[in-house]
């Protein structure tokens, strides 16, 4: 038996932040961090009319279980009715983790388990409404939620899942990732098409799943580099921001009813050890993750190769695919290895072993198609540090 | 010290000390496990596959990378009172699991396996993923096993 979980609706194209005018609510309590708050929030009181506004700006990038608790907090003060969660995937996630919590204040949010029973909506009467700003993390249609615990000496990224997690309806304005620096176009969209790939070659994989997957990718492979280069000439096609929003999303949904790979178990891990933000280094963790798997999942790396029109031998298509998408790293501008994410080789040696054993634990690993031991972790990091090729 | 080399029944008093051992000797199980505190039962529940007529209760306390105790439940050697979790799931799906066609986690996924336990304990058991992959590679060390 296997589950697929999606939003009751995803509402999307241009135009679409005016949905939420079609709603009623007496009570919004909406979740956003302060950059956000100054760009979009204006557009989005503009289609609630007279509903009571309740604003929690305070979430930060890779957010912690503390901020999570304390939204929570303001929440359970203010008895929304709806909990609208306007950001990228740091106040999706956080958004996510509130709710729970709102719903049962005594609950242990960090020892949430998939199959506990929550009843989140039926004890609140309230929803969720995800309106991601960025077209990258997918979380807006995912049911885990990656936070950071900073309750043990080094920072620990956790992924806590429950299917009640998931978003009553999902939106999708393009007209939100005007604003996005190439910078972050490039890091987000790297995530997404990581979402993409790993969703396509986890041992978690099934026909629901690959299908999303692969057109994601394709729509990112096509799409990302265009409006990057736009993006740096401060060029705006909303009919290519448009696919990167959507298949940013289908990727979300492919992989959040799959399982993510190595790629995510190294990227976890390095950003709460270093505190590299998840889109300065999915991209790489991606590359390391095809090199590390591409003589055990071929024939799938091949799929998503021909995909976008690579031809040739099985050999020669995955080579260069492979190659290709260390080109696509660089023509992003993108960085590859922990020393151009300025980690020092002092600072890389002292927390060897608790990279490891954080990768070790990451759900990642467990669903990659290639078993990793702890010998080859060891390799993987003296590779992901040098910006070394993966050759074993 | 138990002979690797007799065969043992599953699941049997034997098959458990046997068991014991293997978790005992292995390096991997110990390092994935160094700071893992918490005991188990897992469950063995009779579905029709093969000859296994009656549910089975197998005791492990775990502790710090090593098997403290090991016994297969009976009436005349009960579990504690208190055990933090309860792994249990259908004989054909211990039998993928022995198999390695099912992992520990996605077999909770499929609902092929339930674990019961408090919030907290869960918690703890996500972060210990690796222990746990290694408690299953155990599984499938122990020697010359006849699956009843």
């Amino acid at each position: 038996m296997w589950d697929f979980t999606s939003p009751r609706k995803v509402i999307f194209g241009e135009d679409a932040l005016e949905y939420l005018s079609e709603l009623c609510f007496e009570n919004v309590f909406i979740v956003t961090d302060p950059t956000i708050k100054t760009m979009h929030l204006e557009k989005i009181l503009a289609q609630l009319g007279d509903s009571k506004v309740t604003v929690f700006d305070k979430v930060s990038g890779e957010p912690s279980l503390d901020t999570v608790k304390d939204g929570a907090c303001s929440m359970i003060e203010a008895k929304p009715d709806v909990i609208i969660a306007l950001g990228g995937g740091s106040v999706l996630d956080s958004a996510k983790g509130m709710f729970p919590i709102y719903s049962q204040p005594d609950i242990l949010i960090d020892g949430l388990s998939p199959f506990e029973v929550l009843d989140m909506r039926k004890k609140t009467n309230c929803i969720l409404i995800n309106i991601p700003t960025t077209s990258g993390t997918g979380a807006d249609v995912t049911w885990a939620i990656v936070l950071t615990d900073l309750s043990e000496g080094t920072p620990r990224k956790i992924s806590l899942a429950n299917r009640e997690l998931v978003a009553d309806i999902t939106i999708l304005d393009p007209v939100l990732t005007k604003t996005m620096t190439p910078r972050l176009i490039a890091g987000t969209g790297m995530d997404a098409m990581c979402h993409a790939i790993d969703g396509y070659l986890s041992t978690w994989r099934n026909d629901f799943s690959d299908a999303l997957s692969l057109h994601a990718f394709k729509l990112l492979w096509n799409n990302l580099p265009i409006a990057f280069e736009q993006a740096k000439v401060g060029e705006v096609d909303f009919a290519i921001r448009e696919k990167l929003h959507n298949s940013a999303t289908m990727a979300g949904w492919g992989f959040g009813n799959s399982q993510i790979i190595l790629s995510h178990s190294l990227a976890h891990t390095i950003g709460a050890v270093f505190k590299i933000p998840h889109s300065v280094c999915i991209g790489a963790m991606c590359w390391y993750s095809l090199m590390f798997n591409q003589n055990y999942e071929s024939e799938r790396i091949c799929d998503l190769a021909k995909l976008v029109g690579y031809t040739g031998t099985a050999g020669e298509i995955v080579t260069n695919f492979v190659s290709s998408f260390k080109e696509l790293l660089l023509n992003l501008e993108l960085p590859l290895s922990l020393l151009e994410m300025k980690v020092t080789e002092e600072e890389f040696q002292s927390n060897l072993e608790d990279l490891i054993a954080f990768a070790e634990n990451d759900s990642g690993t467990l669903s990659n198609p290639r078993s990793i031991a702890h010998d080859d972790f060891i390799t993987i990091f003296k590779c992901v540090f040098e910006g070394k090729d993966i050759d074993f | 010290m138990i002979n690797m080399s007799e065969k043992v029944i599953f699941p049997s008093k034997e098959w458990v000390a046997k068991f014991k051992d293997v978790v005992n000797s292995s390096k991997d199980y110990e390092e994935a496990a160094k700071t893992w505190e918490g005991d188990f039962i897992f469950e063995i529940i009779p579905d029709g596959t093969r000859n296994l007529s009656e549910k089975h209760q197998l005791y492990c306390d775990l502790w710090h990378g090593k098997c403290r105790d090991a016994f297969l439940v009976s009436t005349e050697q009960p579990a504690p009172e208190k055990v933090e979790y309860i792994y249990s799931g259908k004989y054909n799906n211990w039998l993928a699991l022995f198999d390695g066609k099912v992992g520990p986690l996605k077999g909770i996924m499929q609902r092929k396996f339930t674990v019961t336990c408090s919030p907290g304990a869960m918690a703890r058991l996500m972060k210990a993923l690796k222990a746990a992959q290694e408690l299953v590679k155990c599984t499938t060390m122990v020697e010359n096993v006849e699956y009843i």
